[in-house]
């Protein structure tokens, strides 16, 4: 009896482990191996590892991307490295409140004769203004430049792919790092987690990904 | 004392034994089926579909029970794991599958509970 209901055990747990191990290589062959590296002007280096597709209830695929983003140099690095603002002279910084008291006493004083004439603006402080509107312009600019360089994935049919943020569940969200122009890594800094996109239509074929200026492609069959 | 001893002991072990089986299994599914995907919820069904079978063979009362008590603690995580997210024909199936297997574990182990207590008139 006992040598029966081991044999049945083991019989139980032989072929569970046969219908495992068949369902393991299923997956590995659903599974494509990307492997590929991109790397940006400020040192981020973006390595795509694999690439897998979940169905969804919607009627489209989601591809999920196992990704890694690392800053290769010894230093905090941004994602963009903004504009460094011109710093603000004393003089202006006193100017400033000297002329915001002058608005404020002409506002009280409105109906009295008795005015001070208005400060007079410091050398200085003209070009500190030329600076911060330089500054204010390029700022503008470069978060236009990032805005234009986002993360994309092209699909096979050369259709921009739209984020699937609720595919990556309690991974972490990469393209929420490498969208926003104020993230930062510290020094060598890196990060692995997913990039989830939703596929519509055909997934087999050519994948072109584009990052701020850096492209690569993968293939999908 | 020795009577409350051994069922304190017999106790324990059936924790542990509970405990243990659960990590395991999970450790295992980790380990081969990292990504989320249907592959893994398949993994899974199969998995605690042989701890259910092994526990209604195993002739050993504490163990057998024990056994199956993990894996209905299991077929709860897959069951309540599938209620958000998944594809829509898998989740039926993934339900339908989990019910069909604690209808059919049901009627095999207190099935007999019934047929030895018969209604008196």
């Amino acid at each position: 009896m006992k040598n029966k209901e081991l044999l049945v055990i083991s019989g139980i747990i032989i072929v569970s482990i046969a219908i495992l191990i068949g369902l393991f290589f299923y997956q590995k062959g659903q599974k494509t191996t990307i492997d590929k590296t991109m790397t940006t002007s400020e040192g981020i280096k973006i390595t795509l590892h694999e690439a897998l597709f979940r169905p969804s209830d919607s009627n489209y695929e989601s591809m999920i991307i196992k990704a890694e983003v690392q800053n290769t140099r010894n230093t905090m690095a941004y994602l963009a490295k903004p504009p460094t603002p011109p710093i603000e002279p004393r003089t202006c910084y006193n100017y400033d409140n000297d002329y915001q008291q002058y608005n404020n006493n002409i506002n009280i004083n409105v109906n009295s004769q008795t005015t001070t004439p208005p400060p007079v603006i410091p050398e200085v402080c003209l070009a500190y203004y030329k600076d911060k509107d330089e500054y204010n312009n390029k700022l503008s600019r470069s978060e236009e430049l990032f805005d234009q360089g986002k993360f994309k994935l092209y699909t096979p049919t050369r259709s921009i792919a739209e984020i699937d943020y609720a595919e990556i569940g309690g991974k972490r969200d990469l393209s929420s790092i490498l969208n926003n122009s104020y993230s930062t890594l510290q020094a060598n800094e890196a990060i692995e987690g997913v990039l989830s996109f939703k596929i519509i239509g055909q997934k087999e074929g050519t994948y072109l990904v584009t990052y701020r200026g850096n492209e690569l492609t993968f293939e999908v069959k | 004392m020795d009577k409350s001893n051994s069922t304190a002991t017999r106790t324990l072990i059936s924790i542990a034994i509970y405990i243990l089986t659960i990590i395991v299994l999970q450790q295992i599914i980790n380990a081969f089926f990292p990504d989320d995907s249907l592959t893994r919820k398949f993994a899974e069904l199969i998995l605690d579909t042989m701890l259910i079978i092994v526990s209604l063979v195993v002739k050993n009362t504490v163990v057998g029970y024990t056994l199956l008590a993990a894996g209905f603690t299991r077929y709860l995580f897959i069951f309540f794991q599938s209620w958000d997210g998944g594809s829509a024909t898998a989740k039926p199936a993934i339900f339908g599958f989990v019910v069909l297997v604690l209808i059919i574990v049901a009627v095999i182990k207190f099935g007999h509970l019934s047929e030895q207590h018969p209604k008196e008139v």
